[in-house]
């Protein structure tokens, strides 16, 4: 891309991908520069001072074992995203897949792929996370399994209603007509519109799987100590919640405000793509 | 007629689902090492007595067995009975199951009569000032960790106010409403942002439909057009979004049971698969599976009744 | 696993506990206020009220208000005290126990039998109770007329009077447990000084006075003096201390400890913290390398700094332990404490020619302050040049690779059902006696030498001398990493009178007594 057309682009996007989408870059950043950002080590505890409120040595105070909450919140970005992005996309990615083929083949394809998707849907998710943790023990790793196992149905629904909308439309009869391939013409031809609604869908989708760590956090099932992710954190500190609410509310902080920035990048998303279903945040 | 086909049909595509969660749900949980004999025995008990007890629950059988009975006894209406708790399954399952779904019901409605008057505002004011800040403060309560929501709604009004109780279930619905009041809030407080963008979105475009053009020209006056077009074609999303989550939150409201010391479905999965009380576990994941497809049975349905078109398709 | 023979030769101090029967130090006012309903939170909730369904805290401290037993805790849990047997005769050999009943009613006002004594307590040691290996000395449980029960035993068993005080020995009525077994644990029929009115699993008991309970109260009428108690189930710690404050519980049981802290300071509430039979300490695997070196779990010991842990985690509530077990009975003091020494640690494991074997330092999730001590034992075990991970499971499953030996070292503790150093001495340092010295599989021919003698002795000061002998010893060979001898903290409105946490952990609810 030009750098004209790069600006020609800039300047189609709404406000509201602009702000989100600035503040994301600088969480971004901050994340990559975090070892160089606080003179404290994520890890390293200080027992003598453990519980300090929020000072100018220790903008977010310190934790339960002495360690800055401020370095080890800057350190959980890099975390914390890279669980958002893994957890996100790649059940996105064979979700779409499946939906998509589900949607464009029909027949027994599509009907042994919605039962298996009614399954996934129905299982309940936390049976299935107790059970894999109890097998692998609680980790970034287990996490991911369990996501993956169930988090591919919601695009291959998205997927598979655009898919049937798509399937009637002029350009993929034609295409067929012509006689290509069917993943010539799926892949080639239809996704391209098929995909739109789940990229919009994944911004908020990347806040709840954020979110879902945390909550299994508060269960005991997140990401074992001392790795410094976000709902790890905030749980750790909730025993803590009366007497040093900055353990746990900081971090719960750095939570909203990257939901708040990918949330408005979904909706700039969604109007910039043109989707009718705007944001789901 | 054809929609009580189309229910039947619904109801007989369950039974293929419901095999394959029992069968997942059972072999998974088998899966897991531990032993539910020596956990309730806390390790005190001789091999002797262990593998009496064991004899006596039938957990000694091979599992393809034991998977047979269960599912043979789950036809006839009968999950088998608490390893630890020695009471029914069903029994142990239904006493939670109505406050849980109470819970959820209240829940919904209170995140409804919250959601509807912000996201008319928003749509009515979109992109504005008043729009932006009703999405920030959104995304504060849907990020905010629950545990953290439900203990400040404690204090707010449990310790502070002192309106309302900070936990129980009471016995009247009278009673339901005022003590589920504060969890529901705090479930709420997630479900309503999410409420407020779909209803926001879908109003926007309804709003700039051709028909409700044509509605203006007749010259109706927004608020009527509000009321009377937009509302009505916004109830979709607002279905849509509940029907998901719900399914997810009756066993995911967990965190909101423990705060609220709650007796709900959610707690009650954990304890038993931290106990290995492999009926329980099992005739939860059944009961889920059910609850969530009767869920979307009913969103479809409400779909229906809204949009005559969906079935035609 | 646990066997009977660490009960063997429990010795005088038993008996001369039971001998005194220490009469409970309730608070003596005579003008005990009566009535009322006292609103407990606790974070256990009960599972059954079933006595021979073994069971968790969450049901034994529930089943402790509703069943009577033969012999009971006294006030302290220190001593034993008469149950539902008001006297008993032991013969000259040790072997043949006669109890003479009380004349007691169960809850249904149906008179305590000899029939219901000899059924509970057969059933108690049958094939299926857990604690049956209490009962397994036990030759036969027989009446022998229309108030008085003969129990003959196998060999001498002198811990038989304190075992029969434990909730698994409570005395049922046979026909109500006979009729409905499963019914039994939801509404059961016993004859302690309260009865189960409403049993709402997951969320509360309601208990109402047993009008037929027999023990006499400090103002001359029955016991209890509560009308009523309302259990609950709270298990988030937070909600349970609001709860307290907003005036909605009177008592709430396992007070985290940093709130503990702010509680002392409310002038409304009283803060208990009372020593209980509990160590909380760092399993160690013997079997699995770097940790079969005796070195290395030196090193594990120095480099543990309790002091920091002590004011950290437990926020001072606690002792720093100088032994293996908990403080029971025959407990040393001189025993000397392993010190926080970073630089001797180091030494000893260059001493090991420790080669980088990671130890896999588990917890069980949500284990709060366990995760707090893993994340401080992790980096000070690093210090001392160790590498250490922190692994995290699911309680049943540490319970299980724990049991069959696939760990390394495990943040728990242990607790003790019976007031008698002889039960976890046994069952914690001796390879043989079913819990492959539970769970660690530390081997020392010496200790269970002494062990076995202590076992055989009569003579108090005799096993006091070798059980301090085998705390010394298996403390310094590094059988484990103690780390404190914790105390319950619980709190309650200053209103309520009578509470006190005996030392097996519950409490008895008969004594205590509100005046709002």
């Amino acid at each position: 891309m030009t750098a004209i057309a790069i600006r020609d682009e800039l300047a189609r996007w709404p406000a509201s991908l602009k702000i989100g989408a600035t503040f994301f870059l600088l969480i971004v950043v901050t994340g990559l520069f975090a070892p160089w950002l606080t003179p404290y080590d994520p890890y390293t505890q200080d027992l003598a001072g453990f519980l300090q409120p929020p000072s100018w040595r220790h903008p977010f105070g310190t934790d339960h074992v002495g360690r800055d909450v401020l370095t080890r919140v800057l350190h959980g970005i890099r975390i914390d995203l890279q669980i958002g992005f893994i957890t996100t996309y790649v059940p996105m990615t064979y979700g779409l897949l499946l939906g998509a083929l589900s949607g464009y083949l029909g027949g027994w394809f599509d009907t042994l792929m919605m039962r298996l998707l009614d399954v996934a849907v129905a299982f309940p998710f936390l049976v299935l996370i107790i059970v894999i943790i109890a097998i692998l023990g609680p980790g970034v790793h287990t996490i991911y399994i369990a996501v993956f196992l169930l988090a591919w149905t919601m695009y291959a629904r998205l997927a598979r209603a655009e898919m049937l909308v798509e399937r009637g439309k002029d350009y993929v009869l034609a295409a067929r007509t012509l006689g290509y391939p069917t993943s010539r013409v799926v892949f080639r031809h239809a996704m391209p519109n098929v995909i739109n609604s789940s990229i919009v869908f994944s911004m908020a989708d990347f806040v709840l799987n954020i979110l879902l760590v945390s909550s299994l956090s508060f269960l005991g099932l997140g990401v074992p100590p001392p790795l410094p992710e976000w709902g790890a954190m905030v749980a750790e500190g909730r025993d803590f919640i009366f007497d040093a609410w900055w353990i746990s509310t900081l971090p719960g902080l750095a939570i909203v405000v990257t939901g708040a920035s990918l949330s408005l990048i979904g909706d700039g998303l969604a109007h910039r793509l043109g989707q009718r279903q705007r944001s789901f945040l | 007629m054809a929609i009580i086909e189309y229910i039947l049909g619904r109801i007989l595509q369950m039974v293929p689902v419901l095999i394959g969660v029992s069968l997942v749900a059972f072999l998974s949980i088998h899966l897991v090492p531990g032993d539910p004999v020596q956990i309730m025995m806390h390790g005190r008990a001789t091999e002797e007595v262990l593998a009496t007890v064991r004899g006596e629950l039938g957990l000694d059988r091979p599992l393809p067995i034991q998977y047979l009975r269960f599912v043979g006894g789950a036809m006839v209406g009968d999950l088998g009975k608490s390893i630890i708790q020695k009471a029914p399954v069903d029994e142990i399952i239904g006493e939670r199951l109505g406050p849980s779904l109470f819970l959820l019901v209240y829940s919904a409605v209170l995140a409804v009569v919250i959601a509807l008057p912000l996201a008319v505002v928003a749509a009515l004011k979109a992109e504005g000032p008043i729009d932006h800040g009703i999405r920030i403060v959104g995304i504060i309560g849907f990020a905010m960790p629950p545990f953290w929501v439900g203990l400040l709604l404690m204090v707010l009004f449990g310790l502070v106010l002192r309106w309302f109780p900070i936990s129980g279930y009471g016995r009247t619905f009278i009673e339901h409403l005022w003590h589920l009041f504060l969890p529901s809030l705090t479930i709420a407080a997630f479900l309503a942002p999410i409420l407020v963008q779909s209803l926001r979105s879908a109003m926007l475009d309804v709003m700039t439909a051709d028909y409700i053009e044509v509605a203006r020209a007749k010259g109706l006056s927004r608020r009527r057009i509000v009321l009377k077009h937009v509302l009505r074609n916004a109830a979709i999303p607002v279905i849509t979004v509940l029907a998901v989550n719900i399914g997810w939150l009756l066993g995911g409201a967990v965190v909101v049971e423990y705060v609220f010391a709650f007796p709900g479905l959610g707690s009650l999965l954990v304890r038993a698969v931290g106990h290995r009380d492999y009926p329980v576990i099992q005739g939860l994941s059944l009961v889920f599976a059910v609850i969530v497809m009767v869920i979307n049975l009913l969103a479809d349905l409400s779909y229906m009744a809204i949009d005559r078109r969906v079935l035609r398709r | 696993m646990s066997r009977q023979p660490y009960f063997r030769a429990l010795g005088a101090a038993l008996l001369a506990a039971a001998a005194t029967l220490a009469v409970g130090d309730v608070a003596a006012a005579a003008d005990v206020k009566r009535g009322g309903t006292l609103v407990l939170a606790r974070p256990e909730e009960p599972l059954t009220f079933n006595p021979f369904v073994p069971a968790d805290n969450g049901s034994i401290y529930a089943i402790e208000q509703v069943c009577d037993s033969l012999t009971e805790a006294d006030a302290t849990g220190l001593g034993l005290r008469p149950g539902l047997a008001e006297s008993w005769e032991i013969s000259a050999d040790t072997l043949t126990y006669v109890f003479k009943l009380r004349d007691a009613q169960f809850s249904n006002g149906q008179p305590v039998t000899v029939d219901d004594v000899v059924f509970s307590l057969r059933t108690a040691g049958g094939p299926t109770a857990a604690y049956a290996f209490g009962f397994e000395p036990i030759l036969a449980v027989e009446a022998a007329d229309d108030s008085h029960v003969t129990i003959t035993l196998k060999r001498p068993y002198t811990p038989l009077l304190s075992v029969l005080s434990l909730f698994a020995a409570a005395i049922v009525e046979k026909a109500s447990f006979e009729a409905d077994t499963d019914g039994f644990g939801q509404k059961p029929v016993c004859s302690g000084p309260f009865r189960v009115e409403e049993y709402a699993r997951g969320s509360s008991v309601v208990m109402v006075r047993n009008d037929n309970y027999w023990d006499i109260g400090v103002d001359g009428q029955p016991l209890p003096y509560l009308d009523r108690i309302e259990m609950l189930y709270v298990p988030e710690s937070n909600s349970r201390v609001l709860g307290l404050r907003s005036g909605d519980y009177d008592v709430i049981a396992s007070v985290p400890f940093n709130q503990a802290r702010q509680l002392e300071g409310d002038s409304e509430v009283t803060l208990e913290a009372q020593p209980i039979f509990r160590l909380d300490y760092v399993y160690l695997n013997h079997g699995k390398a770097p940790l079969d070196k005796k070195e290395i779990r030196l090193a594990l010991n120095y480099a543990a700094d309790r002091e920091a842990i002590l004011k950290t985690v437990y926020f001072g509530f606690g002792e720093i332990p100088n032994s293996y077990m908990p403080k029971v009975n025959y407990h040393s003091d001189t025993v000397e404490q392993i010190p926080y020494d970073i630089e001797k640690a180091k030494e000893l494991v260059a001493a090991a020619g420790y080669d980088g074997t990671p130890i896999d330092l588990m917890l069980s999730t949500g284990d709060a302050p366990g995760k707090q001590i893993a994340t401080i034992l992790q980096q000070a075990w690093q210090a001392a040049g160790l590498n250490v991970n922190i692994v995290e499971f699911e309680s049943g499953t540490a319970w299980d690779m724990t049991t069959k030996g696939e760990y390394q070292a495990y943040v728990s503790y242990i607790t003790s059902d019976i007031n008698d150093t002889d039960e976890l001495a046994v069952i914690q340092a001796d390879v043989n006696s079913g819990t492959n010295a539970f769970f660690t599989w530390y081997n020392n021919p010496e200790v269970i030498d002494l062990l076995a003698k202590a076992r055989q002795s009569a003579d108090s000061n005799e096993r006091a001398g070798l059980y301090a002998k085998v705390q010394d010893i298996a403390y310094h060979d590094g059988y484990s990493v103690p780390l404190n001898f914790v105390p319950s903290v619980n709190a309650y409105h200053n209103y309520v009178s009578g509470w006190r946490t005996v030392a097996n952990g519950w409490w008895w609810l008969k004594d205590v007594s509100v005046d709002k």
